[in-house]
């Protein structure tokens, strides 16, 4: 049984996460500022943060950074401000996930899983050595002999044209495909006002893919030139 | 068919002009030849008769002529007359031609009025004499045969007066009296020289500077002076005192047209809205020191109002910011414990018919928060933006596809128009998104169901046109620019979902990347289009 620490000066967010949490089947211990937070990882072992970024005294990325000195559990960071800015410095001082207030508590609970998944299945996978025909990145595995996909672990069902779209993708992860270009490799036919095509197979795959597929981890769409697989961002 | 359009006819008239006219002539010749004869009144049959008179060839002749007497001059009037009525329909027909219902110039109307009038006086007069000289210079032999020859030199003048009142005419039907004459063209170049002195004159004045100006004009008016006053050109004490005074004068000008220049340079930096600018009051006197005082206050007054403004502009959008921020959080608690109400299993049918009116007003007031917070960083150009070569065929391939399912379930179908090659656009794909986001989150929302949504790209000259078209479900009883100011629905109940934002961000969005925002409402015809300058592929 895992456990999570939730961090937030609201009470009755603290409240609704802990039983949501406990719903399913997580141990939660509760803290309401950063220093409180510190304290508990420091006595306890904890195995997740849920951090608040704004609260009184020591705030969620202060906390962060203090945790990463001595610590790699993975950290989600709850924020109101949706800018991408404020993201973008949350992720690089060392969270590694984070959802934007007023959360859908379905959506912290699939993170919190992936989170996990990832965390303990890292520590446990490191030594194995990896097969040629597998490509890895940031926790979807494609196995080219197999002809599978798993996200943290577990199997992952697509259709061989949506199989060959994420192969193609992560094959080529950070680079950007247009739909046009994607439509010639993996159709191998010549595009002709295919453009909508693709991007509706690309929508399926984040569906299947991503926890919120409006706000993608993998399968980013950089919009009006075309789609990449994200090589080594946290989201 | 009028007979004054008629060629013809003109030159028949032409020819019996010269023709009656000749024999008027003639005739009038021989009635004064009569006269002098002492035919009138009645002399008596064999009376005395002037030796060196000798019209006619003979007695017989004269004999003939005689009884003719009246009638001759009778005949000659009514020529005279003819002739007068073949003169005035001829200036009627002056410039008609056929065919043709306004009057117009031929070749010789063309010739300059002044030049023609000279010309013709000088050709009738030169024929005249060359034709009759020798004629006249005969006095005294005066014969039939000669008033003959006499009469048909007349008519060669007479006929180049007919042609000159003929032009005249003509010209004087087009308008083009005075402005075809040489004196006119010279008047005309001599007053388009002096315009072009003058404009001259003021740009080398607009170019000098005020001090030099001032200096021109004073000894230029000093100089006046000096020649009208008479007195200093006898006294050398007087032009001495006159120049001293002068001087003064002029100095004092200088002062102050140099106080004048800098309040004028000070205004126009005010008014180019450089308010940090400092009129230099130090050296001024009187009502010049307090004009420029005022204008620095004046600068003060506006940099104050100016930082005020901005001042207030960023508090609102802080303010916004915050109070979204803050709203966040309980809504947070809202949604979350809505959501673990909806699970509880006690509820009765009304609970839980309650608990979904809640859950959906959260949700609104979850929308609600984030566009007025999107709206106002995109109002205030709060928000970074970072311009890229975007496709927008690309672009509004990806949208539509995002929208597929939500177009299904509304029972849209998305018909997509792009003309088969890329069309590259600078803009930020990111803010475009969503741009697009809000048009077709409305289309979705208020679009009749049943009916087709168009997207279409579409090259206009050097602009790349993107256009989303749909039917409205709802009679838009609303203008264009009412629609797109914030907070205002097509539906006035407010009955739907929405924060009445939507177009207002978009608008706010599109412009923040240099594009173009516009909507259209035909009946129930919904369009929003965005132009953006296209970028050639490299």
């Amino acid at each position: 049984m895992y456990t999570i620490l939730i961090c937030d000066d609201d009470r009755d967010i603290v409240a609704a996460l802990k039983i949501y949490l406990t719903a399913e089947g997580y141990r939660t211990l509760e803290a309401y500022n950063g220093r409180e937070a510190l304290d508990i990882i420091s006595r306890e072992t904890v195995h997740l943060a849920l951090l608040d970024i704004m609260m009184p005294g020591l705030d969620g990325l202060a906390a962060t950074a203090a945790l990463r000195e001595k610590n790699n559990i993975p950290v989600i960071l709850l924020t109101a401000k949706s800018e991408d800015t404020d993201k973008v410095l949350g992720l690089s001082i060392g969270a590694d996930d984070y959802v934007t207030k007023p959360f859908n508590p379905m959506e912290v609970i699939a993170r919190v899983r992936s989170q996990l998944r990832r965390y303990t299945m890292l520590g446990g996978m490191s030594g194995i050595e990896k097969k040629p025909s597998v490509i890895s990145i940031d926790g979807v595995e494609i196995d080219d002999d197999a002809k599978t996909v798993t996200l943290d672990g577990e199997p992952v069902n697509l259709t061989p044209i949506e199989y060959s779209i994420l192969k193609l993708l992560m094959e080529n992860a950070g680079k950007v495909f247009s739909s046009t270009r994607i439509y010639e490799l993996v159709w191998k036919d010549p595009a002709w006002g295919a453009e909508n095509t693709v991007a509706v197979h690309i929508r399926h795959i984040r569906e299947k893919l991503e926890i919120n597929p409006a706000e993608p981890r993998y399968l980013k769409v950089v919009w009006g030139q075309g789609y990449k697989f994200e090589k080594g961002g946290k989201r | 068919m009028k007979l004054t359009h008629s060629l013809g006819v003109k030159i028949a008239a032409v020819f019996l002009f010269a023709l009656l006219t000749g024999m008027a002539f003639f005739g009038t010749s021989l009635t004064i030849a009569m006269l002098n004869d002492g035919f009138y009144p009645e002399r008596a049959e064999a009376g005395p008769r002037l030796q060196n008179e000798c019209v006619w060839n003979s007695d017989a002749a004269e004999a003939k002529i005689f009884p003719l007497r009246y009638s001759i001059p009778l005949l000659t009037g009514i020529e005279w007359l003819c002739c007068a009525a073949l003169f005035l329909f001829l200036l009627c027909a002056a410039g008609h031609r056929e065919g043709r219902e306004e009057a117009a110039l031929n070749t010789q109307d063309k010739i300059p009025l002044d030049l023609y009038l000279l010309a013709a006086g000088f050709a009738a007069t030169f024929l005249y004499w060359w034709l009759a000289n020798p004629l006249v210079s005969d006095m005294t032999v005066r014969r039939i045969e000669q008033l003959i020859l006499l009469s048909a030199a007349l008519t060669v003048p007479a006929l180049i007066v007919l042609a000159f009142c003929m032009t005249l005419a003509t010209r004087i039907k087009t308008g083009t009296l005075w402005r075809n004459t040489v004196i006119y063209r010279v008047l005309r170049l001599g007053w388009r020289a002096l315009c072009w002195m003058g404009r001259g004159i003021r740009t080398l004045c607009g170019n000098m500077s005020l001090i030099w100006q001032a200096i021109l004009i004073y000894s230029a008016y000093a100089l006046v002076m000096l020649l009208l006053c008479r007195e200093t050109y006898y006294s050398p004490m007087a032009t001495l005192f006159w120049m001293g005074v002068n001087m003064t004068v002029l100095l004092a000008v200088c002062f102050v047209t140099l106080q004048l220049s800098r309040l004028r340079e000070g205004a126009r930096r005010l008014a180019e809205g450089d308010l940090s600018y400092h009129v230099p009051t130090e050296h001024m006197f009187f009502e010049l020191k307090r004009h420029g005082e005022n204008l620095n206050s004046i600068g003060a007054g506006m940099t104050r109002a100016v930082e005020e403004r901005i001042k207030s502009e960023r508090l609102k959008t802080e303010l916004i910011t915050n109070v979204s921020h803050d709203i966040k959080t309980p809504l947070t608690s809202i949604l979350n414990y809505v959501d673990l109400l909806k699970k509880e299993p006690a509820a009765s049918e009304t609970a839980s018919e309650y608990i979904a009116v809640l859950d959906r007003q959260a949700r609104q007031l979850k929308k609600l928060t984030e566009d007025v917070l999107e709206a106002s960083k995109a109002a205030t150009g709060n928000i970074k933006v970072e311009l890229g070569r975007t496709d927008a065929v690309e672009l509004l391939g990806q949208c539509l596809a995002e929208y597929m399912e939500r177009f299904q379930t509304a029972n849209l179908t998305a018909v997509m128009q792009t003309p088969g090659e890329p069309a590259f656009i600078l803009a930020d794909g990111r803010l475009l998104w969503r741009v697009f986001d809000n048009l077709l989150g409305n289309i979705a929302k208020y679009a009749q169901p049943g009916t087709r949504v168009y997207a279409g790209v579409t090259r206009e000259g050097k602009e790349v046109v993107i256009a989303l078209k749909n039917i409205s479900r709802d009679a838009l009883n609303i203008s264009e620019e009412e629609l797109m100011e914030r907070f205002v629905r097509g539906d006035s109940a407010r009955t739907s979902e929405g924060s009445g934002l939507g177009l207002s961000i978009a608008r706010s969005l599109t412009e923040l990347q240099g594009g173009h925002f516009g909507i259209s409402i035909d009946c129930d015809l919904f369009k929003a289009e965005l132009r953006f300058a296209a970028v050639e592929e490299t």
